[in-house]
């Protein structure tokens, strides 16, 4: 009985040797996601579609990771399948050295509106995802949050009391209460007017930066995605490729608007203009 | 948004002017009331309507005293509340219950719908002699009638609003890993306040309509009784005055629930 029992737990611990990775060692320590060779079919009454085919990258710790490419190439679906809300058909998506799956609860995804709900106070708001992962103890990091990036004097406020501005950032903190490793951005500046987006944009890097965490940014904003991120994804239209990789380590300690008025603003605009637009025409 | 002093005179008048209009308004509401009740009593006084037909303001005051006296009316009119406020309640409950269980289950929901939209088209007093031989004739059979009445409707603009709540909320409690009973108590649920306060408002007048249907068919005790007896017996005084005691009860249940709303609102309102 004793020896079933250890046979059965040595099968398991090789088993378990066998799926995860090798121990972390000098680049590889410094990779947060990986995506190796993945593709995803979507089904629906009219067919079938395939979103994205044979996609590899990574992301690297303490990076802000852009991806860029024409509407509807599939890049939310590449942070869902990051956050592992959707499963994909095929490849293999490593999150901290763990299947996504496995990981979800290091991910923190911030939308396109701030999505607030206007029942709750700005403080309940901020403190749903640690609720609803049923995380104790945030209270006190969540408002240290709220204190220093100026909303603490709102915390008993409702959304519907604070600008766009505002809830935006309310909504970022909302998605670092729960203390993630890694930030998946969607369009999150996507809802607001442009001189508040330039103003959230600076916000949201500086926190970022400051809170020194990974992020992936999706937006269609080329140059939206040059003042905040250290390296941009290009990807091709659909199905989802990476088309190319922009290193923007040059401009990297520059704040957003800094990087607006730098001279090397514009070639990286115009880089990643003509690339989107091959991909537009499906011309060389 | 309190008054400041330094309003420009053409904005105090244009005040002046909004609080003139508001005062106009309610003195013609009670006016038009008075002045009905006043013509009717004179018309029935110098004889030209006959008042054992129509009654008067005068004799459904008096039936009201009498009746107050032997004390009738509250043991009518409690047995009549009583049945609304159960039916009332019970549709409120149920309704809501059985709209989260569709939420729940999509395969139930397609299943079940267009049974419910039948249902729901069905004018339900058809149903009353069935549910007299099956609940037997009483208070239950009342209440089921007006449950029957208010229940399905109830179901389905919950439904509704429970289908309707906003994508973009439902995708953020996705990326945090929500479960469905989390998304119902934290998301459905609340926003969906003002969507189940809104039934509960329709359900109050279809909650009456089906008691008083209910005691016009299994009589024994009730508003609806005392307007069936009297018609029986040609006593328009109790017709009348029962009549107007039920539009009261029904006036004053209705202004709760719109006190509630305006409660609900300020908390759960959109944005």
């Amino acid at each position: 009985m004793t020896d079933s029992k250890l046979v059965g737990k040595n099968t398991e611990e090789t088993g378990k040797a066998k799926t995860s990775l090798p121990p972390l060692a000098g680049e590889e320590a410094k990779v947060l996601v990986e995506f190796e060779n993945v593709s995803l079919t979507y089904h629906d009454k009219n067919g079938e579609t395939l979103a994205i085919s044979d996609l590899d990258f990574n992301v690297k710790r303490g990076e802000l990771l852009g991806i860029v490419g024409p509407s509807g190439c599939g890049k939310t679906t590449v942070l869902s399948i990051i956050s592992s809300i959707i499963k994909p058909s095929s490849g293999k998506v490593t999150v901290d050295g763990a299947s996504a799956e496995e990981s979800r609860d290091k991910c923190g995804y911030m939308l396109q509106r701030d999505e607030l709900f206007p029942w709750l106070t700005i403080s309940q708001n901020v403190l749903l995802g640690a609720k609803v992962k049923k995380m104790k103890g945030r209270k006190d990091y969540a408002y240290a949050l709220l204190d220093k990036y100026g909303l603490g004097d709102f915390k008993n406020r409702y959304p519907s009391q604070l600008s766009g501005g505002m809830r935006q950032r309310v909504a970022l903190i909302r998605t670092l209460a729960t203390s993630p490793e890694l930030l998946l951005l969607d369009e999150p500046f996507g809802a607001l007017d442009f001189q508040t987006r330039l103003r959230v944009v600076g916000d949201v890097h500086s926190i970022i930066k400051n809170e020194k965490k990974t992020a992936v940014f999706v937006t269609h904003d080329i140059s939206e995605a040059i003042s905040m991120c250290d390296r941009i994804i290009i990807l091709s239209a659909r199905p989802a490729k990476v088309k190319k990789t922009v290193d923007l380590s040059s401009v990297k300690e520059l704040a957003p608007l800094e990087r607006r008025e730098s001279p090397l603003f514009q070639k990286y605009f115009e880089d990643i203009w003509k690339n989107l637009q091959n991909n537009k025409d499906g011309r060389l | 948004m309190k008054n400041t002093p330094n309003y420009s005179r053409e904005h105090a008048k244009y005040l002046a002017r909004l609080k003139r209009n508001k005062i106009a308004v309610s003195a013609m509401r009670w006016g038009l009331l008075v002045a009905v009740i006043l013509l009717w009593e004179i018309l029935a006084r110098v004889g030209a309507i006959d008042s054992f037909i129509t009654s008067c303001p005068s004799r459904i005051l008096d039936t009201f005293v009498s009746l107050v006296e032997d004390g009738s009316l509250f043991e009518h009119a409690g047995v009549t509340l009583y049945e609304t406020v159960v039916s009332f309640l019970l549709a409120t409950f149920l309704g809501t219950l059985i709209a989260i269980l569709l939420w729940w289950c999509d395969t139930l929901r397609s299943v079940l719908e267009p049974h419910l939209v039948v249902l729901n088209a069905l004018p339900k007093i058809a149903l009353g002699p069935i549910i007299i031989i099956w609940v037997g004739a009483g208070t239950g059979a009342i209440i089921v009638m007006a449950l029957m009445i208010s229940l399905i409707i109830t179901v389905l603009s919950t439904l509704n609003g429970f289908l309707e709540v906003d994508k973009g909320k439902l995708t953020l409690m996705d990326t945090m890993n929500a479960t469905k009973l989390q998304k119902l108590f934290y998301l459905v649920l609340p926003s969906n306040v003002p969507t189940i306060i809104s039934a509960l408002k329709i359900n109050v007048g279809l909650c009456w309509v089906g008691t008083i249907m209910g005691e016009y068919l299994v009589s024994r005790a009730g508003l609806g009784y005392l307007i069936i007896y009297g018609g029986q017996v040609f006593r328009l005084d109790l017709v009348m005055t029962s009549t107007v005691v039920l539009c009261i009860l029904a006036a004053l249940m209705y202004a709760c629930v719109a006190l509630l709303e305006k409660l609900a609102y300020k908390k759960f309102g959109k944005n």
